[in-house]
């Protein structure tokens, strides 16, 4: 480390230097920011790429930065997921994906890793919403090897079906995950509610969606969109111009130009009248609501655009703005808040506010922020919020200009979008050129209360905070299930699966014994496998088919009771009594369909259909594989021919935790009860892992029902004093 | 750097790199030498560390400091107290942030005054509801009047409105750093306002902040799922070393950490032989350096505070989270490792490059490729920080349908052969390639490269160690990595969290209620 002397020595010699060259600034330090005096900004220009278009039509950007022996390049190519059709959205996601991690037709998927990899190569592929972008980051020495492999990836990606299921995979987990935290609801509902639910800029894929995405989609997509035509390629790094111009030439100039983009491409649809109110979704693991209020904004090239930026930075753009000052740092109510009126480069963004804030003052939030907006009117920018305004934006507007690869990103923008090159130019002009007047015109024209929609995310108890803001509407976010997969029912079939159901139905007892059943009353053990290990819970389960079911069960903290009814759905805990959710109304629904008494005495009826479809063994037993649907349900029983029993049943449903997937159940263990045969033993697996395995204790048909069977506990909080 | 004996000692640093450079070819050692030509450490008398980098790409420069404090300096009762700091940072001095700082200093010492004296009947066993009632009042009152002569966010004003960007500071559990960009012309600026908050920081609106704090807390921790398992899978992990509890601190500290409490982890630790501060950009040092004597070397030198003594005892049983939740599965697990400085860092960084970076990984691989059980999944190594022994841990986020003990059992499988077989000379020369080519990308930006040194010698001692380092990663072979392996990963030194989907039969949540009022 340096010794003190030769600090001292040093910093001497440096005052002296400065001295002889420049008048002594002033010795006394400051005690306010406002003593300072700064030398004027050394001049500084944004660098100019160098542009030239391929004769295919591909726009190319050429920027030489020599700091270092690296080269980045990347492309726009003219796509994008708002270009979707509707029964499709996520596939420009997943085209965008699978090029890069699909391979190409010289080099697989996993080669392509490898070789990129090992030389700490990075080439990405994507597509969002307005575009798509493919980017290569290479060490100077490797470029001649790589850029080939990246003109691959643009123009021959293969699409390989076992990537495209991972891509898809990762896909369905986002949804499934997709209301696990408040801001991921809030920012997925909330263009919903500006733009309209079934805007490309608002829509989101789903499960249902992603199961029709096939591979020709993408294939399609490609071929559709992937020109050179339609690509604006920026080159940054340590070359020379005119030699990576000519290997760009030799890389792409064969590649054929496409069609011309067609004009009906740039009309995007979304919902021009705001949809005002105030909407409420419910969350009840977190101790904070999410805020987001606001409607349309507007386009970058809207001619108060600069105005708007400078009302943008006095609402939100430093400690010191409305937003901040205000709500976080006065009233201590947010740590996050923010807001602006949004502007996109070819349609209009979103104005929007954002806050969270505990629970409690949730209500108290809202008011703030709505207040904030009404305040930019009513309390219009003053003089001294202007000024500071630009000044802040004028005195940093130098890191424009701070990294060539900023500059060279910063020109594909403005070419892709069609703004002019010196856009950055016009925007200082512009923000200089504002006044005050001209802020407070935009803050009228841009920001409308009446308009505004008010979207709240938290736990059910704060919708009555909400209700003094306008009538509350229910955001309904329960993610829709994938239906199970298709399976092919056949005339042929049709005819084998009656004569196994034939013989089921006979070695359970006969059709007339079957349709007298009226009620069944199945007392057993059931020992769950959870991840805290095995549970052992002794239950009753009392069914009146169709619909009706009562199910007790002792778990190790106590009773709970599950009811289902036409009339009633509740849970009755050691706490209280609670309604049971609908989804878990409808799971319990389902499971009494699932129900081999109710599939065969189901045959003959409206909309029941069965086929074989297969075959397979269980147990060491051959069975025949009998498909049924049946109310929307799809259920397959593995039906022993020589026996006829129903050896074991498969289902796409829900496990416990609420995890969907498929389930089997395995049944043995058949005894005789009043000449019916059923199962005394029943194991169940979800996806392959064991779940549960149960086994009867007793089991009685047609006993007597309770009058109040299915009735709530008279004292709601009764639960289980009885005991 | 100037010293002909720092000189000769560099000479040596420098050869030795550039050999290694030359024979692995991916490092231009032009550019390295350049580097190293253009760095000026200057320690002032008060032994702060400055370190400038001359970067002229743009009339612009950054800097960080970095403060050698963080949670793990706290103990409970003032946990969140290096955070709520940071925070305090950036409320001004005699000199920023008042209208009338003579009337204020008293004020607050009244508002503190009322503060304490609230909170000593609020934290009785038995507090007197009515004496609660009339103490809060007073304080509410106090606070108003000090209220009055804050001029707000004046610091943050002042920067701006003079083009500074990218305002910000963040707490881990090792340090407490702070940073910003300004036009290179206001360099003065910077002096000023970064000497100024820490030779006399005033501790105004402080108990408005602490509710801004507790905001952040509920935001971060306490409505994400993941937050909430982190921060019980990390204290489960730790028992003894204060990395135990999070960052942002516990609720209960959150809402009785006071005034005087700051003032005092102020003084104790912002002593000026724990700051280092680095200026990348188009700066100057000999016309620098006159600024930076003036203003910072008006802090006076204090000692330099105790080090912590406690150490983390080693685990002796697996130990396991299991949090209930209705959010989708998420897996995490964690095995004790010593500190960063330990001379085995390169194997575990070795070993997180071959198992878990980019799509050739092995549990990339194996778990998202082959298996499709997973969708994401990553190790990191210096949880939750670097200066103390610390974690290496890896998660995986389940793909729909998929359970935590899948992701479990495979990522077992892959760190059982690490310990079994060698890793390819292909992996390891890959580990070896990205992190030299990391490094060089590092260096094309001033607020990165302002961190990255300040960290390296506060970390070290030594910013060189940033190239340094290198060559170490160049020394680890085949057999470090399954020593090291073998050492590190077995089922007593491991500690596993994880979110299992919550349902109504295993959910506690159906439980009846302990007694008492809930939480």
């Amino acid at each position: 480390m340096l010794q003190p002397r030769t600090t001292i020595t040093f910093t001497i010699l440096g005052l002296i230097a400065v001295s002889l060259l420049m008048p002594l600034p002033a010795t006394a330090q400051a005690t306010s920011a406002d003593q300072l005096t700064y030398p004027p900004l050394p001049s500084f220009e944004f660098p100019k790429p160098h542009r030239e278009v391929l004769p295919n039509g591909m726009v190319v950007l050429l920027l030489e930065d020599h700091e270092l022996p690296l080269i980045k390049a990347t492309a726009l190519i003219r796509t994008g997921s708002r270009l979707e059709p509707a029964d499709k959205v996520g596939l420009a996601e997943l085209t965008g994906d699978v090029m890069r991690s699909g391979g190409t037709t010289n080099m697989n998927g996993d080669d392509l890793d490898d070789f990129l990899e090992a030389r700490a190569a990075i080439i990405e592929t994507s597509i969002g919403e307005t575009s798509g972008i493919a980017t290569l980051d290479v060490l100077k020495q490797d470029f001649d090897t790589v850029l080939p492999i990246f003109s691959d990836i643009l123009r021959h990606p293969v699409f390989d079906p076992d990537k495209i299921q991972v891509a898809k995979t990762a896909m369905i987990a986002s949804i499934s995950r997709q209301n696990d935290t408040p801001t991921s609801i809030l920012n997925r509902e909330f263009p919903e509610l500006v733009y309209g639910s079934d805007s490309p800029y608002a829509r989101t894929p789903t499960y249902a969606s992603v199961a029709n995405i096939s591979r020709n989609d993408l294939v399609d997509w490609h071929h559709r969109y992937f020109h050179p035509n339609r690509v604006v390629l920026g080159v940054v790094g340590d070359f020379d111009s005119r030699t990576m111009f000519d290997k760009i030439y030799k890389t792409f100039g064969d590649w054929p130009r496409g069609p011309k983009p067609l004009a009906k491409e740039s009309e995007i649809l979304y919902d021009q009248s705001p949809h005002p109110g105030v909407y409420f979704a419910a969350k009840e693991d977190v101790t904070q609501s999410n805020v987001r209020i606001g409607h349309l904004g507007i386009e970058k090239k809207n001619p108060d655009y600069y105005a708007v930026e400078v009302l943008n930075e006095v609402l939100s753009g430093s400690f010191a703005s409305r937003l901040f000052a205000d709500i976080r740092t006065k009233k201590g109510l947010a740590y996050a808040v923010h807001g602006g009126v949004g502007s996109s480069w070819d349609y209009p963004g979103l104005f929007s506010m954002f806050m969270s804030t505990k629970t409690a003052t949730t209500g108290e939030g809202v008011a703030a922020l709505l207040q904030e907006a009404r305040d930019l009117t009513a309390r219009p920018p003053t003089e001294e919020e202007v000024e500071r305004a630009k000044q802040s934006i004028l005195n940093s507007f130098v890191f424009n200009a701070d990294s060539r690869e900023k500059v060279l990103r910063q020109q594909l923008t403005f070419e892709y979008y069609g703004y002019p090159l010196d856009w950055l130019e016009r925007y200082r002009k512009g923000i200089e050129a504002v006044t005050v007047d001209e802020v407070r015109r935009a803050a009228a024209a841009y920001v409308h209360p009446n308009r505004f929609a008010i979207l709240v995310v938290g736990p059910q108890s704060v919708e009555d905070q909400l209700k003094p803001f306008g009538e509350v509407q229910q955001v309904d976010i329960s993610i829709p299930e994938p239906k199970a997969p298709e399976v092919e029912m056949t005339e042929a079939g049709a005819e084998q699966a009656s004569q196994l159901l034939d013989k089921a139905v006979q070695t359970m007892g006969g059709a007339k014994r079957l349709a007298s059943i009226d009620n069944t009353s199945i007392d057993g053990t059931t020992t769950i496998h959870s991840p805290q290990g095995a549970i052992d819970v002794k239950s009753s389960v009392l069914v009146v088919y169709p619909d009706k079911l009562r199910q007790e069960a002792i778990l190790p903290f106590g009773k709970i009771v599950t009811v289902v009814s036409p009339d009633a759905a509740f849970v009755v805990t050691p706490r209280g009594t609670q309604p049971l959710p609908d989804s878990q109304k409808q799971q319990v629904l389902k499971e009494i369909i699932h129900d081999p008494v109710t599939l065969l005495r189901a045959r003959g009826q409206d909309g029941f259909q069965a086929s074989v479809t297969g075959k397979d063994t269980v147990a060491g037993n051959a069975v025949a594989l009998v498909t049924i649907k049946y109310k929307g349900e799809t259920d397959t029983l593995a039906i022993d021919p020589e026996s006829g029993r129903i050896l074991a049943e498969r289902y796409h449903g829900m496990g416990p935790g609420g995890v969907p997937g498929e389930i089997e159940k395995l049944f043995s263990d058949f005894r005789k009860v009043d000449g019916l045969e059923f199962p005394f033993a029943t194991s169940s697996t979800l996806n392959g892992e064991s779940i549960s395995s149960s086994v009867v204790d007793s089991m009685s048909i047609n006993g007597e029902v309770a009058d109040d069977a299915f009735a709530p506990p008279k004292n709601a909080d009764e639960g289980d004093a009885a005991k | 750097m100037r010293s002909s004996r720092a000189r000769r000692g560099l000479r040596t640093a420098l050869a030795a790199i550039v050999a290694t450079i030359l024979v692995a070819t991916v490092l231009d050692a032009q550019d390295l030498e350049s580097f190293e030509k253009r760095t000026t450490v200057h320690r002032l008398d008060n032994g702060w560390t400055f370190i400038i980098v001359e970067r002229p790409v743009a009339p612009v420069f950054s800097y960080a400091t970095l403060a050698n404090v963080g949670s793990a300096q706290e103990v409970p009762g003032i946990t969140g107290l290096a955070h709520m700091f940071e925070h305090m940072a950036f409320k001004g001095t005699p000199n920023i942030g008042t209208t009338d700082y003579a009337a204020e200093k008293k004020a607050l010492a009244a508002e503190e005054d009322a503060y304490q004296a609230w909170q000593a009947e609020r934290l009785k066993a038995h507090s007197d509801p009515d004496k609660l009632t009339t103490l809060e009042k007073a304080f509410r009152d106090k606070q108003k009047d000090a209220a009055q002569y804050v001029v707000p966010n004046e610091f943050d004003d002042i920067l701006s409105r003079q083009g500074g960007v990218g305002l910000n500071a963040f707490t881990n559990a090792d340090e407490t750093g702070y940073f910003f960009s300004l036009p290179s012309n206001k360099f003065e600026l910077f002096a000023f306002l970064e000497s100024e908050r820490f030779l006399h920081p005033v501790f105004r609106e402080f108990y408005k902040e602490r509710a801004v704090v507790q905001e952040e807390r509920r935001m971060r921790t306490e409505s994400q799922p993941i937050g909430r398992l982190v921060e019980a899978f990390t204290s489960e992990a730790f028992t003894a070393h204060p990395y135990h509890h999070p960052v942002v601190g516990y609720m209960s500290d959150l809402q009785s950490i006071t005034m005087t409490d700051a003032q005092a982890f102020f003084n104790k630790y912002y002593v000026p032989a724990n700051l280092i501060t680095v200026i990348v950009g188009d700066v100057k040092p000999e016309k620098v350096i006159p600024i930076i004597d003036e203003y910072f070397g008006r802090v006076p030198a204090r000692p330099a505070p105790e080090p912590l003594r406690t150490v983390e005892p080693p685990q002796t049983a697996e130990r396991e989270v299991i949090l209930e939740d209705p959010s989708q599965p998420f897996y995490v697990e964690g095995y004790h490792k010593p500190a960063d400085t330990g001379s085995d860092q390169p194997v575990y960084d070795a070993i997180d490059d071959i198992l878990s970076n980019g799509r050739t990984s092995r549990l990339y691989r194996s778990l998202v490729r082959d298996k499709k059980i997973a969708v994401a999944t990553q190790s990191f190594t210096g949880y939750p920080g670097h200066k103390y022994p610390n974690l290496w841990a890896v998660f995986a986020v389940p793909s729909k349908g998929h359970t935590d003990q899948e992701v479990a059992s495979a990522i077992h499988a892959e760190i059982d052969r690490l310990k079994t077989e060698d890793v390819t000379d292909a992996e390891l020369e890959k580990f070896k390639t990205r992190a030299k080519a990391t490094l060089l990308r590092s260096l094309d930006n001033n607020q990165g490269l302002a961190f990255q040194l300040a960290e390296y010698q506060r970390l070290y001692g030594d910013w060189q160690e940033l190239f340094r380092y290198l060559q170490r990663l160049d020394k680890v072979t085949k057999a470090d990595i399954r020593r090291v392996a073998n050492e590190t990963f077995t089922e007593s030194n491991r500690t596993v969290g994880m979110i299992v989907t919550e349902s109504p039969a295993t959910s506690k949540k159906n439980a009846p209620k302990a007694g008492g009022e809930e939480g």
